[in-house]
């Protein structure tokens, strides 16, 4: 015996409560008599208050009794068995938006729920059908198990629209989520690789010729803004971008890439609208809409007193950083308060002996990223005991960096007075590497505005310890960053505005409905191979409205005949 | 005017009984000497003009249910009526709490009667009459002191009891709270040991009646009000209260 709602079993709480009640409730009920000297004084009982009566079984307690079991049968949701034999059909939607390519005046999506809703309303009440769609992760339509009806109603609303995927994780959540028994349908516009035995596709595809946005990007940095976008397929089609109503001039870079230098004057919360003008079968990626990205620019406070000042305030200008606006981002020979995710350089001219190398550096870091020191003669170095060494020569520290939470400490160890570095590559090198370094670590967005499923990268602030990601449809996911305040989005599948929230600060993240491959509709197709059927699966039950009913029914008709025993017993 | 049971003076012969010093000499039966050469006086059935006293108990016990309170109406009429036709002279008397004569237009005032009170007034009856005594008896003075007040100079006193079938035997379970319609109230856990003691004590009642009762008359004559008149009537006859011809006690 299953209980479905076990806490329903509470409800037998009232069964004690009943047994009290009838043993300790005044059922002393008046009876008019002729004779009362008659009845022998040894049963008399004092006249007043409550008192413990033996416990006589009427009617009224049976029907009491059998009203408590009828409603805890009704809570507990008691039945024999978890699972019922039924046909169950699992059907995996393809819910990628190429599946709303038109074709002579349709979408494959539309054509796969009339499909599917003719196939449907063929089966039996009795079966149960599972919708599937897929996606990273799948997620169920409608069920498990429901009624066709209910399966059918759930149908008319799905609409395909989630970016690029495998259909196999889709495919393997139905396999198990059936069992032996179940029937698998596979819905596509084309035949699905891979499939297992057994499984049926119904492919509503048309082919079609067709082409589209492939890549948007709105880049906003020190040299200024601008939108570069690439078309694939027909790259006759030229998009046409507008920020605030006005159509912005551009200029085709190359076949198939264009570049829209000329923005006009916009508020930090403007969206440009890129489209491509012209019919198309998948409209879904004619057109984006971008938001425009922060201004992400390193703000650094040089030491114009401390020795190679001038040389350290050059290189930082060359690579892009605005120098001697506070807040700084990056402080150069000024003490900062460690624990607000400040970001120190210092130079330490060290007690080092002059070196032509070898230099070894860390390739990985990005601070060294394409520098090569080769034919710098460095003086000034530290031992080999510094922390975070990046750039050694021998057993001498040349470069070290030290995190801290988000507090950065890094220590050019050069005597500058004595060493050629500043007349060599490396310097400009290192300090680009250092303000694009610090570009990336400055809160907010690296990019407002990704491509469907790629990973999103974001830098809160210190002491920020939680932000809250919310989708187009309103379903919010609370993110945690790591120690260093960095976060990390998996790619979003959901095209649309998003935003990411933390505190006060609400950041718009456009997802662009852009994947070339879902472009592609010259595979596309119309098949339909029917599922191997393999009998009767086992499902979930679900309790049927009649079996709802049946307790209710039986606790309404115990507690009338209870009422109706009662006033009986109590008549006077 | 009719014959009385006992030896009186009418032309009836009654019985002869052996001669004893002072009988009246014109009683001696000559023709018995005769035969049996004993002296025997000859007596003759009593000549009466017999006077029927219905006692009509209307406490609050005789309308403990409609029925009842209907079936001892209709016996108290029904015995005043036979009387009537017998040319006896009837009187009705309801008693409750006060004894109310009813007179010559009894029949009306029966049907005006209304029950209330818990004991049996005294009332202000003819010597010599002959009495019948229609109640329930359930009253807790007890028979003797009631028979002691109202059998007083009586010719004959005989009681029609009038139980209802709830009244013999309690059809009761549980805790009741029990009220007398005469006053008073009791808790009681009824059981069948509850409902055994109150069939002995009923059945001790009914045997304290009989024997107050025991050489005044019919005696005590139960009737139960769910069985009707006709099965009331049939008892009043098998008991002598009635004769089946019709003549009246």
């Amino acid at each position: 015996m299953i209980l479905g709602e076990p806490w329903g079993l509470l409800a037998l709480a009232a069964v004690p409560a009943v047994v009290a009640l009838h043993l300790w409730r005044a059922r002393h009920a008046p009876r008019r008599i002729s004779g009362l000297f008659l009845f022998p004084a040894d049963g008399r009982v004092l006249a007043s208050g409550r008192r413990r009566a033996p416990l006589v079984l009427r009617p009224s307690f049976w029907c009491e009794i059998l009203c408590i079991l009828a409603v805890t049968w009704w809570l507990a949701d008691l039945h024999w068995s978890p699972r019922s034999a039924a046909r169950h059909l699992l059907i995996v939607l393809d819910d990628r938006w190429r599946m709303q390519a038109v074709s002579d005046g349709s979408s494959a999506a539309d054509r796969l729920r009339q499909a599917l809703d003719a196939r449907l309303a063929l089966l039996a009440d009795g079966d149960r059908v599972t919708l599937i769609a897929s996606g990273l992760p799948p997620r169920l339509f409608a069920g498990p198990a429901v009624e066709p009806r209910q399966a059918r109603t759930a149908l008319g609303t799905w609409q395909p629209q989630g970016g690029w995927h495998s259909l196999d994780a889709a495919i393997t959540l139905a396999a198990g989520l059936g069992g032996t028994g179940a029937e698998i349908l596979v819905t596509s516009d084309r035949q699905p690789p891979r499939l297992p035995d057994g499984v049926g596709v119904l492919a509503t595809g048309r082919p079609a010729t067709t082409s589209g946005l492939a890549d948007v990007r709105w880049w906003r940095d020190a040299s200024g803004e601008r939108i570069v976008a690439s078309v694939f397929g027909d790259s006759a089609r030229v998009p046409v971008v507008r920020v605030g109503g006005l159509v912005v001039t551009g200029a085709c870079i190359r076949p198939g890439f264009h570049r829209f230098d000329q923005l006009p004057p916009m508020a930090e919360d403007a969206v440009a609208e890129l489209a491509l003008p012209g019919p198309d079968a998948l409209v879904i990626d004619d057109r984006v809409e971008l938001v425009r990205p922060a201004a992400r620019i390193v703000r650094a406070q040089v030491d114009a007193a401390m020795p190679g000042a001038n040389a350290v305030q050059t290189a930082l200008r060359a690579a892009g950083a605005r120098l001697d606006e506070l807040p700084a981002d990056l402080a150069v020979g000024v003490a900062r308060t460690s624990g607000a995710g400040t970001w120190t350089l210092r130079l330490s001219p060290g007690d080092g002996t002059p070196t032509l190398g070898p230099f070894t550096p860390r390739r990985d870091h990005p601070l060294l990223a394409d520098v090569d020191p080769t034919g710098v003669l460095w003086t000034g170095s530290a031992g080999a005991d510094v922390d975070g060494p990046l750039l050694i020569a021998r057993d001498r520290t040349l470069i070290s960096a030290t995190a801290r939470g988000l507090d950065q400490d890094i220590i050019l160890h050069v005597d500058l007075t004595r060493s050629t570095v500043t007349r060599h590559p490396v310097w400009p090198g290192v300090f680009a590497n250092l303000v694009a370094w610090r570009t990336t670590r400055l809160a907010g967005l690296a990019e407002p505005n990704p491509r469907c499923g790629q990973p999103l990268n974001a830098m809160l602030p210190a002491g920020v310890r939680v932000a809250e990601l919310v989708a187009p449809d309103g379903v919010r996911r609370q993110l945690r960053p790591g120690q260093d305040g960095f976060l990390a989005i998996a790619g979003l599948q959901q095209p649309g505005r998003w935003s990411l929230h933390w505190n006060q600060v609400s950041l718009p993240i456009s997802v662009l409905p852009l994947d070339a491959r879902q472009a592609d509709l010259a595979d596309a197709t119309s098949l339909e191979t029917s599922p191997v059927a393999a009998g009767r699966a086992e499902v979930e039950r679900t309790r049927s409205p009649l079996a709802a009913l049946l307790p209710l029914v039986l606790a309404a008709i115990a507690a009338c005949l209870a009422w109706t025993a009662f006033n009986r017993e109590e008549r006077v | 005017m009719r014959l009385g049971r006992g030896p009186g003076a009418s032309l009836e012969f009654h019985d002869h009984r052996s001669y004893a010093p002072g009988d009246d000499l014109r009683h001696l039966d000559w023709s018995a000497y005769a035969r049996s050469g004993q002296l025997m006086i000859r007596r003759q059935r009593k000549e009466v003009s017999p006077r029927l006293e219905v006692l009509l108990d209307v406490t609050a016990s005789m309308a403990i249910t409609p029925a009842k309170s209907a079936l001892a109406t209709a016996l108290a009429a029904l015995l005043a009526s036979l009387a009537e036709r017998e040319g006896g002279r009837p009187r009705l008397w309801a008693l409750g709490g006060t004894a109310v004569p009813l007179a010559q237009d009894w029949r009306a005032r029966l049907r005006q009667l209304t029950c209330q009170g818990g004991t049996l007034a005294t009332a202000n009856l003819a010597a010599g009459a002959e009495r019948i005594l229609v109640s329930d008896g359930l009253h807790a003075e007890g028979p003797v002191a009631i028979i002691r007040r109202l059998g007083t100079e009586a010719g004959s006193l005989a009681m029609v009891q009038v139980l209802t079938r709830a009244e013999l035997d309690p059809a009761l379970d549980g805790a009741v709270r029990l009220v007398d319609v005469e006053g008073g109230e009791a808790d009681l856990i009824i059981d069948a040991g509850v409902v055994a003691g109150y069939r002995q004590r009923l059945a001790r009642l009914q045997d304290s009646w009989q024997t107050a009762l025991r050489g005044r008359g019919a005696g005590l004559l139960t009737v139960v009000v769910e069985d009707g008149l006709d099965a009331a009537l049939r008892r009043l006859v098998r008991g002598g209260l009635l004769i089946a011809s019709g003549s009246a006690a």
